[in-house]
């Protein structure tokens, strides 16, 4: 259930592919090309790096959209592809007109019947020997954590309705994970949830029709578990201002294809406009990509002094023995000094970015609105920060709408509104009222599910505790609901009339493998909380389950108001044609 | 609360009551429920986890704490359906102060608790065998009829299927299918292309060669070979084509009509699309040197003039293929054929590195056992692969230097010698170091076995033991003398002019001095003199 042993063996199949060769006698190298496509460069660059590649003889990497690529006869070429239509036609126009000797083409999910005909009656030289489907049409973001990469306005009508595209992508972006898992899950969504529903009925299906030729995985004795949950659900988690390593570098910097850009960063080192953050490659982001701010610091310094040691004892090269040393580890000595500045960068910019746009107020009022709802001093502070010029509008708002979300009521609704009209654009004030509608109907069966809330908030901080001291840090009060589900799962107490099976089984049994899947974006917050969760596991429970998270993309703030104010446009559209 | 209803089939709804009459003592590790002891935790993981058996629950009862406690409940508990007997006899026996968790090593105490894995009879503390798994009553994994026992993490993930990964489908076979069905028509078509082409360059050639050196021919052989032309393939009349068949433009004033002499359908011969062009004849029969064209030999090929119309879709049919693999088989450009020899040094550096690891542990194991001896050839062993690597590296490396002045062809190749030597300069790195420390290793060895030497070399330096040794001192000072005393008889015979004695006796004489030679080498320096 590691995702990036997945990744390694499809890698290792595509380039160590043995050429059928023999075709010609002619003169062969050994170099190889690979060929990608705008999707698996995303998925690729983010589970090797090119120095990895270099090692399997791939010298010359290109994609298909790139039209002015040389001819190189003596080359053989790798492609690796998402079967869209639009990579069938560039790639069938590269095969009736081959710039290279010697094509094996690997596709990273499954093709149609019409594509590879389309495909084979370009192949007239006869270059292709090879073509095969490998499954990994989503992209790897930690070990246990995987996107597809679907930003959430393309793939919802509304928030009750898919959209056919983007349905029939997420749905394959879930088979190929299945499949490069080999799972064949039973599936269960969250109650209540029409595009969770909707999307666990396209994956049975799809399943079913593949039953014969792919999904014919030996029985075993507990299925694995697919849930699928809905962000709309759950609209709290990806509101709040986050504290951990990765997903601040996310919510203040943004990562892209583990690509951090810091070229927006005032006095910015001109070698660090783009820096390279991957969880599989550089092991300090590795250890500290879970830990909240405070932590990191700690480690940052740690980090800083360990390196500085390390600078001291190779300053003082006297004898031969020490040069020895020294150039023994220089490799590795460069790569810890990019490595600290890097981190140093990043973190120096995050600070930054908090100090001024005052996210430690804004967060400490986010979550002491979000877990004590109740608490009447919230709406004070509220008014204060929402009168303080200092604050960004952006915060502003979204305080308002989490304070909206919690205090389901309307109590002090028009207040609000009347403070944020005063400054804000009538967009965002109608933005405001269009978001407590939007997510009204759930605000109201939580308030009445509090017992059972409270009672799981209460086995939380058990569990929490276990794995984690500091619960009672005041910026991480609010625990997301896929927390609930895990303290569930973990005691094998899932409730049915909150996550029901799609097809009731048989026979039930206990769980050991799950993939929760939230439609509309995870959170890198709960992917800390699923990481915990499964070090837990790990630790004290003998492995006993294990789990992964995914999304049709990984939300931070922005992107979810973002989302938020896009479908509250959508609907004004329909409003006006009426 | 679903596998609570399921775990009902086999075990008792009474059962719960063993978990409230309960005083807080141990904690169940999946709930946190606390129970009175072991025995009665096991019965609330069993029923309340639906992780139950029934022979299990016997077992354990007898095992840990049945004469301490029966529990009340206990009595109720009777199976709905026939009873499930699962194998114990590969179960390992507790011997009580003995027994380690097969896992962790703790000692299984009550408190730690024990059990045995049920499937590989093992035996866990109670920590570490929190898995459950599906056995038959031979204690085999039966994914789909066999009851849920306890098992230990290690036969959890062998079950098969828990640990795998990568599902790849090869669409290969299907793809060649597809292709060849279209191939098949295609090669029909191209055959006949090809006859017709090898027809009207023969025709042309042959006309050529029919007024060679003729005065006429500038009058009458293009004329000649239009009529020829027109018999090859029959040309489609004029006025049925209004358009061009493979750009579909209309004809008119500005663009005429053409026909294709291989095909016959009529093209425009717009230069911007190139549906048509004039192509000069011996440029088409050498670029098809492999078709039977029988070109005459008197004939001088460059000298012939004369141009044929084809069509572009004629032309791509006949020598695309052809062009395709007159590239391939062209040699490869320098900066390949570098990297290629590159790799072998490369692969040569890389096996000597690895032969070099196991050595030098060979080398420290039997430094650790003390047992100094064969060092000389150890030494020219390693010197000898020193200089292997050495000359390795140094050819690699001039291979780089070259590889970084040849100058790329395009844009491709630039990339690719970039990335080639980025990749050798980390090779060079990478692997420079365990030549490092071969030449570290040489010298100390190179120091340290002249001392060795010194003290060994006296008593075995040919490999021979002291008993040899004797044996073949006695051997040769017995062959000594019989050489001596030959010799003696020697001399008294040609004394006494017995010549033919003489002469076989120094046959014997010979025949003793090959033996003691032999043996004086074999003892070496220590022979005596």
């Amino acid at each position: 259930m590691n995702l990036f042993s997945a990744a390694d063996f499809y890698i290792r199949r595509i380039t160590n592919c043995p050429s059928k060769g023999a075709r010609n006698a002619g003169p062969e190298t050994r170099i190889k090309t690979l060929l990608l496509d705008k999707h698996t460069t995303g998925t690729i660059s983010m589970c090797t790096t090119q120095t990895a590649l270099l090692e399997h003889e791939i010298y010359l990497i290109d994609t298909l959209e790139n039209e002015t690529r040389d001819t190189m006869r003596h080359l053989k070429c790798l492609v690796y592809a998402k079967p869209t239509d639009e990579t069938i036609e560039l790639l069938a126009k590269e095969l009736a007109n081959p710039k290279y000797g010697e094509y094996q083409i690997f596709f990273n999910n499954t093709v149609t019947k019409t594509q590879l005909e389309r495909l084979a009656e370009c192949d007239e030289l006869e270059v292709v020997n090879k073509v095969e489907e490998i499954f990994q049409d989503y992209q790897i973001l930690n070990d246990d954590l995987f996107s597809l990469d679907l930003p959430a306005f393309e793939l919802f009508s509304n928030e009750l309705v898919w959209d056919p595209s983007g349905l029939q992508k997420a749905t394959q972006g879930l088979i190929s994970l299945l499949l490069s898992l080999k799972l064949k899950p039973q599936i269960r969504y969250e109650a209540g949830s029409r595009l969770a529903h909707k999307l666990a009925q396209e994956v049975q299906h799809s399943m079913r029709q593949n039953e014969r030729n792919l999904f014919d995985f030996p029985p075993i004795d507990a299925p694995p578990l697919l849930l699928i949950m809905d962000r709309h659900r759950d609209p709290l988690t990806p509101l709040l201002q986050p504290w951990t390593y990765q997903s601040m570098i996310n919510e203040y910097l943004g990562i892209k294809r583990n690509v951090v850009d810091l070229s927006a960063v005032p006095e910015a080192d001109s070698t660090m406009e783009q820096v390279v953050l991957s969880s599989k490659q550089d092991s300090f982001f590795h250890e500290t990509m879970y830990l909240n701010f405070g932590e990191l610091g700690d480690k940052v310094k740690q980090y800083v002094s360990s390196y500085k040691e390390k600078t001291h004892t190779t300053s003082q090269i006297n004898t031969i023995e020490d040069i020895k040393q020294f150039i023994g580890k220089y490799p590795e000595f460069r790569n810890l000094s990019g490595n600290v500045s890097k981190h140093m960068a990043i973190v120096g910019e995050l600070d930054r970015q908090l100090q001024q746009k005052h996210i430690w107020e804004v967060s400490e009022l986010e979550q002491n609105i979000s877990s004590h709802p109740g608490d009447s001093r919230n709406y004070e502070e509220l008014m204060k920060l929402l009168a303080d010029p200092n604050v960004d509008h952006y915060y502003k708002l979204k305080l308002a709408c989490i304070y909206s979300l919690k205090n389901a009521g309307g109590a002090h609704a028009s207040e609000i509104s009347k403070s944020l009209s005063l400054q804000m654009s009538p967009e965002d004030v109608n933005f405001f009222h269009h978001f407590s509608s939007l997510f009204k109907n759930q605000a109201n069966p939580s308030t009445s599910g509090r017992e059972r809330e409270d009672l799981i908030s209460e086995l939380a901080k058990k569990f929490n505790q276990k794995g984690q001291p500091k619960a009672d840090n005041v910026y991480m009060q609010h625990i997301p609901e896929l927390f609930a589900f895990l303290n569930d799962l973990s005691k094998n107490k899932i409730p049915d009339e909150k996550f029901p099976y799609l097809e009731n089984p048989r026979s039930k049994s206990p769980t050991q493998d799950v993939i929760v899947f939230f439609v509309g974006g995870a959170t890198f917050e709960e992917a800390r909380i699923l990481h915990q969760f499964n070090k837990t596991m790990n630790k004290e429970n003998d492995g006993k389950i294990r789990a992964i998270l995914g999304g049709t993309s990984i939300v931070n703030t922005r992107e979810f108001m973002n989302y938020c104010k896009a479908s509250g446009r959508k609907s004004t559209e329909l409003s006006d044609l009426l | 609360m679903d596998v609570a209803e399921g775990s009902r089939v086999l075990g008792d709804p009474n059962a719960s009551q063993n978990t409230q009459n309960s005083s807080k003592l141990l904690a169940c590790p999946v709930c946190g429920e606390e129970t009175v002891d072991l025995l009665q935790l096991n019965n609330h993981l069993d029923l309340i986890h639906g992780l139950g058996d029934e022979p299990s629950r016997g077992q354990k009862s007898q095992k840990v704490g049945s004469k301490a406690h029966n529990a009340p409940g206990k009595h109720k508990v009777q199976p709905s359906k026939p009873k499930f007997e699962l194998k114990r006899d590969h179960w390992a026996t507790i011997i009580s102060d003995r027994s380690r968790c097969h896992k962790c090593h703790v000692k299984l105490t009550r408190s730690t608790g024990m059990i045995n894995c049920r499937k590989c009879g093992r035996l866990f503390c109670m920590r570490h065998c929190k898995n459950a798994i599906r056995l038959n009553t031979n204690a085999e994994y039966d994914p789909k009829g066999g009851e849920w026992c306890w098992c230990c993490r290690s036969c959890a993930q062998e079950k098969p299927g828990y640990n795998d990964f990568g599902t790849c489908y090869s669409r290969t076979h299907e793809f060649n299918q597809l292709r060849s069905s279209r191939t098949e028509d295609r090669q029909l078509q191209q055959l006949q292309l090809e006859n017709r082409f090898v027809r009207l360059m023969n025709g042309i050639l042959r006309l050529h060669a029919k007024y060679q050196g003729s005065l006429l021919a500038s009058l009458k052989l293009p004329v000649e070979v239009t009529q020829f032309e027109k018999s090859v393939v029959p040309w489609t009349p004029d006025p049925f084509a209004f358009a061009c068949c493979l750009c579909a433009r209309k004809f008119g004033i500005t663009s005429r009509k053409h026909h294709c002499r291989l095909c016959g359908k009529v093209v425009c011969d717009n230069t911007d699309t190139n549906c048509s062009n004039q192509i000069p004849v011996t440029s088409l029969v050498n670029a098809a040197s492999d078709l039977p064209i029988s070109s005459t030999a008197s004939l001088n090929l460059p000298e012939i003039e004369t141009q044929v119309r084809v069509c572009s879709s004629c032309v791509q049919s006949i020598f695309r293929k052809r062009k395709f693999e007159k590239e391939l088989g062209m040699p490869l450009t320098n900066i390949f054929q570098l990297y290629e020899r590159m790799r072998t040094y490369a692969s040569l550096i890389l096996s000597t590195v690895a032969s070099l690891k196991s050595t030098s542990q060979e080398a420290r194991k039997s430094a650790n056992s003390n047992t100094v001896n064969v060092t000389a050839s150890e030494e020219s062993n390693l010197s000898k692969t020193r200089r292997r690597m050495v000359g390795a590296f140094s050819a690699y490396d001039k291979l780089t230097k070259q590889l970084l002045k040849e100058v790329p062809r395009n844009e491709s190749e630039k990339r690719i010698q970039s990335a080639i030597i980025a990749q050798a300069s980390a090779f060079i790195l990478e692997n420079m170091l365990p030549l490092r420390n071969l030449t570290a290793d040489l010298a100390s060895k190179s120091a340290d076995p002249e001392v060795s030497q010194a003290q060994s070399s006296p008593s075995y330096e040919n490999s021979l033991t002291i008993k040899e040794i004797k044996d073949y001192r006695t051997q040769l000072m017995v062959i000594e003398e019989q050489k001596f005393l030959v010799e003696d008889m020697i001399a008294q015979a040609t004394k006494q002019r017995k010549f033919d004695e003489a002469s076989v006796l120094s046959k014997n004489l010979e025949e003793l001095k090959s033996q003691s030679d032999k043996l004086a080498s074999l003892l070496g320096g220590e022979g005596f003199k």
